[in-house]
């Protein structure tokens, strides 16, 4: 068996923002803390400054259909010690907004075009908000688990010219 | 009056198996479909899991080479044949159309794999273009997932078989001035 991640310690965390609501470390043993979107630019930039949480393995978005919210989250790393933090953020399915940090972490950029690509939260600060995956004309978010899919018209149409040719 | 020329006009039987030897008759068009068959450059277009067997066919293993297709062009317009190998997505379909366009004449497609056939796999997905021959017009449909490198050789064969049987330069010529 592999050894057990480090858990970060998250006084300094505590004490800084206390409307951070720290869960339970969740079935891989990943701290976690859910958080309102207001405080999440606020918090990624204390992490990265202050308390040296250098990389970012993972920015994914989440549905959560049942209870009517879309959601990120972040896995934050720190390489120094092998610490890993998990950061929740709930927003309301009617409007999704969350704010971009693309300007702290430059991987961010792509990882939120693709969130809002495939589900349709918007990131208020990100510089380049457009489709990264599907066609830039696309309508509809896929990923989402009440999308539908509808007729699409093709590209482009039925090639005959070889027909032509001998 | 002497029957001028008969000695010389009588072929007889050991030369007449020199020249079964040596002399060829055909048509020019059967030659011209010949030479089309017999020199196949594909285009390397490979999008997914069916590139890498394609890639495996030009190995020496298996050899695509001795069969007419000595090069891979990466530019369609030195390219005779495209072998699409793997998923098109509807995003990838026009710029696939395109590279087709670019191909000069006579030129030919292999669909190569169950994606480009009917959707394959992902044939309820919705980025998925079902079936490359919604927008190309196909010459020979290789089913697997992924055809071996030997269903490849025997895709580009049949593709010869089936040049060789192409219409005739006069019957084409009569049809296009119609």
């Amino acid at each position: 068996m592999t050894a057990p991640l480090p858990s970060p310690s998250t006084d300094g965390l505590r004490a800084r923002f206390p409307a951070v609501g720290l869960a339970v470390a969740d079935a891989a043993g990943i701290t976690t803390l859910d958080l309102p979107a207001a405080i999440l630019v606020d918090l990624v930039t204390y992490l990265r400054d202050d308390e040296g949480y250098n990389y970012v393995p993972s920015i994914g978005a989440v549905d959560y259909i049942e209870t009517g919210e879309l959601g990120m989250l972040y896995h934050l790393y720190r390489t120094a010690d092998r610490c890993r933090l998990a950061l929740r953020v709930r927003v309301p399915r009617e409007a999704p907004v969350i704010p971009s940090i693309a300007h702290l972490y430059a991987c961010a950029n792509w990882n939120e075009r693709e969130a809002f690509d495939l589900m349709g939260i918007v990131f208020s600060g990100h510089p380049d908000l457009r489709r990264l995956l599907l066609p830039e004309d696309w309508v509809g978010f896929p990923l989402r688990k009440d999308y539908v899919q509808e007729p699409v018209d093709l590209p482009c149409a039925f090639h005959d010219q070889k027909r032509t040719s001998v | 009056m002497q029957r001028s020329g008969d000695a010389a006009e009588r072929i007889d039987a050991a030369e007449s198996r020199e020249l079964e030897r040596n002399v060829l008759v055909t048509s020019i068009d059967a030659a011209y479909n010949w030479a089309k068959s017999a020199s196949l450059w594909p285009l390397t277009f490979a999008t997914a899991c069916c590139g890498i067997e394609m890639i495996s066919v030009t190995t020496p293993r298996y050899d695509l080479a001795r069969f007419g297709s000595e090069v891979f062009r990466a530019t369609p317009r030195q390219a005779d044949l495209m072998i699409t190998a793997g998923t098109i997505t509807k995003k990838m379909a026009p710029a696939m159309v395109t590279l087709f366009e670019q191909m000069p004449e006579p030129k030919y497609v292999i669909a190569m794999g169950n994606c480009v056939i009917q959707g394959g796999i992902f044939k309820n997905c919705y980025s998925v273009l079902d079936g490359v021959d919604q927008v190309l017009p196909v010459d020979i449909y290789l089913p697997g997932c992924p055809p071996r490198p030997e269903a490849l050789m025997d895709a580009l064969l049949k593709l010869k078989a089936k040049i060789r049987r192409d219409e005739s330069i006069l019957t084409r010529q009569r049809r296009l001035r119609r």
